[in-house]
């Protein structure tokens, strides 16, 4: 007994001598640092060289291919109320079996005024990115046709890498919220293909407004409430709502609502007979993201899209004639629709595995009706400027389901990045 | 002697050895001392009271090997209402990160990224800064998130290694969103500095320590400009958070808003 009490002593005493060297080393580290903050820069500036390779469930080969992409962000206050913001991408892509193709994507370029520090007024190409959605963003409605280089899948960097609308845009500020009013001209209606084009025609091609007003109603409630209309479509109201349900854990509603034809109509299908009549249809997506205390959060998402085929209709359209079909593909994926009435979303991300600055990442998205999906997963590690990445994309289903409609059946990326 | 009072002093012994010179407790501090004014006093230290911005150069080692540097800026203002600050936070680097923003705003944390122009609400467990949570950077009234249960007299060595007469508080989490469940905090007993902090775990276990050091005059009070932090549980995980720019700010309550966060410039 008495021994098991000097061993204990012993041992408290070994702790407490190896916590105050602890101390000691790391008040020495913190003596020996050196440190210069890092000054604000006007301007950013971003390199990318990919490498890729697609495997097909047909008969063809394998083929081969890469991209070199650059692109920047500058933030410029050229007067005491004045900021000018200009953004822009290029990508070149090359690869077997095709020609070499260039394509810039003018993301934003804007003038800004500010009035007193709570009347902002902009005018140019602005990137209106509304929804608490994770994959699916019923109420973003300037995302139609906004995509111009789909250099991935993943939703985060489809967000990104996105043309801006030409709009006019006042935002009101007050201490609870805030009321924001956009009108976008109608500049063509013809997108234009070429490599440099501004391709105003993508993201102009018909007059539309949009009014944002959030306000908080106690503690962090603090919903956001929108309506949006086209020259050609009845206005749609939006809703985003978040609510932290614990210290781990934050919950989200991104609702949109109004008259609108179905999806198929608006497409131009002219398949076997559809339901299209404009009736009031719902857009919700929904779900909820919990971290892990080790850096490890995992989002799971419910999206619903009352505009798009249910069940019946959806294999109704799959087992009909295959130009339609593709022709409503096409329609469902500029506009960011869902093809079919419901999906299912889950990601998952993991900062610092093992070692800092090593991700992983990984995201499904699942048809519960045809029951395809695709399965998208990355490792990338960085340093302070350099970053290296590998992703792997993997489609299951059938030949005209959801997530498998073309023949690449599995893909591989390795790129290299760099921040200037 | 039975083996209980020798015990007692063994352990005494072992404590006086590894944490030498130590004042004994004075019990009459406790219950006659209102610690909760202590750690009032000591966030009047830390916090200065008007909307201010800073900078903070955040360097994170493992192993004594540097790992991570960010430079952020940060923006905070209390409000009166809730009595707790709101605080934006811009990262000014590394260049990956530049333009970034989290702002904290009571229970709501906003991050947003300038390439997507998208804000996106995040909870308190998300870290974005290596091993320091947010709740480490942005600006915290402990009096107002804790509530200090006893205040005994320590002397301990501080992080100048200074020896300093000073309070030892103990808070417990007295709001529910509180980033720490119990902490312990040791305040100098003349200027009411704080010195050290023990930060522990809702199953009591030691997240971190971290010292208070380099004070200098700033904005009208004597202000720390460094916290180290020392990872509980691998010691060798050390973040040192180095204060610099300290200027009063004009922070208009719009601001601190997620709808202003693609609006905002560092100034």
């Amino acid at each position: 007994m008495r021994t098991a009490w000097v061993l204990l002593v012993l041992a408290l005493g070994r702790a407490a001598i190896a916590q105050q060297d602890d101390e000691a080393a790391a008040l020495s580290l913190a003596d020996q640092t050196h440190t210069v903050p890092t000054a604000q820069r006007a301007c950013l500036e971003y390199g990318e060289v990919a490498a890729t390779g697609t495997t097909y469930s047909n008969e063809m080969a394998p083929t081969s291919g890469g991209r070199a992409s650059f692109s920047f962000r500058c933030d410029v206050a050229f007067a005491s109320q004045w900021r000018a913001v200009l953004s822009n991408r290029f990508d070149y892509f090359w690869g077997q079996e095709m020609s070499a193709q260039a394509v810039n994507t003018l993301k934003e370029a804007y003038v800004s005024f500010r009035g007193g520090g709570t009347q902002l007024f902009d005018v140019g190409r602005i990137n209106v990115r509304q929804g608490t959605g994770f994959a699916y963003n019923p109420s973003d409605y300037f995302r139609a046709d906004a995509v111009r280089a789909v250099i991935s899948i993943d939703p985060n960097t489809l967000r990104d890498e996105r043309l801006g609308t030409l709009m006019a845009r006042s935002q009101t500020l007050w201490s609870s919220g805030s009321l924001t009013a956009m009108l976008a001209p109608r500049v063509s209606a013809q997108s234009n293909t070429s490599a440099i084009s501004p391709d105003l025609g993508a993201t102009n091609g018909e007059r539309r407004w949009m009014v944002i007003l959030s306000q908080r109603l106690g503690g962090d409630f603090q919903p956001q409430l929108s309506v949006a209309g086209t020259e050609h479509q009845a206005p749609q109201a939006g809703l985003n709502l978040t609510y932290l349900l614990n210290q781990a854990t934050v919950a989200y509603v991104e609702w949109s609502g109004g008259r609108s034809a179905s999806n198929l109509a608006l497409s131009g299908y002219y398949g076997p007979a559809v339901s299209g009549e404009s009736v009031f249809r719902s857009r919700l997506s929904t779900g909820f993201t919990y971290t892990t205390p080790f850096k490890l959060s995992v989002t799971l998402e419910y999206e619903y899209d009352g505009a798009a085929p249910g069940r019946d209709e959806w294999n109704a359209v799959r087992s009909g004639p295959l130009a339609p079909y593709v022709q409503y593909r096409q329609y469902a994926a500029n506009q960011g629709e869902l093809a079919a009435r419901e999906n299912l979303f889950g990601y998952v991300h993991w900062d610092d595995v093992g070692i800092p600055h090593l991700g992983l990442t990984a995201f499904v998205r699942f048809d519960p009706y045809d029951r395809s999906r695709v399965i998208w997963t990355e490792a990338r590690y960085h340093w302070a400027h350099a970053g290296v990445a590998v992703q792997w994309q993997r489609h299951s289903g059938d030949a005209t389901s959801d997530f498998a409609p073309s023949p690449a059946r599995q893909s591989w990326l390795a790129l290299v990045d760099y921040y200037f | 002697m039975n083996a209980l009072s020798r015990f007692a002093l063994l352990v005494a012994a072992t404590v006086c050895v590894v944490n030498a010179p130590r004042a004994p407790a004075d019990p009459t501090m406790e219950g006659t001392l209102d610690a909760q004014k202590i750690l009032a006093a000591s966030d009047a230290v830390r916090n200065p009271s008007k909307p201010f911005g800073l900078s903070i150069v955040l360097t994170e080692y493992r192993n004594a090997k540097e790992v991570d540097s960010n430079t952020l800026a940060i923006y905070s203002k209390l409000d009166a209402q809730s009595g707790q600050y709101r605080t934006l936070v811009s990262y000014m680097g590394p260049p990956r990160d530049a333009g970034k923003l989290v702002l904290q705003s009571g229970f709501e944390m906003w991050f947003y990224d300038p390439s997507s122009e998208a804000s996106i609400r995040i909870s308190p467990q998300q870290r974005l800064l290596g091993q320091a949570s947010t709740g480490d950077v942005v600006t915290v009234n402990f009096a107002h998130d804790y509530r200090a249960t006893s205040a005994a007299l320590e002397d301990i060595t501080d992080g100048d290694h200074t020896p300093r007469h000073c309070y030892k508080l103990t808070l417990g989490a007295a709001v529910p969103n509180a980033t720490y469940h119990r902490i312990e905090l040791w305040v100098e007993q003349s200027s009411n500095r704080p010195v050290k902090g023990r930060f522990y775990s809702d199953s009591d276990r030691l997240l971190k320590t971290a010292f208070y050091r380099r004070f200098e005059p700033q904005l009208g009070n004597e202000r720390p400009m460094e916290i180290v932090i020392i990872d509980g549980l691998t010691p060798t995980w050390v973040t040192i958070m180095r204060y610099s720019n300290y200027a009063w700010r004009e922070i208009p309550d719009s601001w601190l808003q997620r709808d202003y966060l693609p609006r905002f410039r560092p100034e």
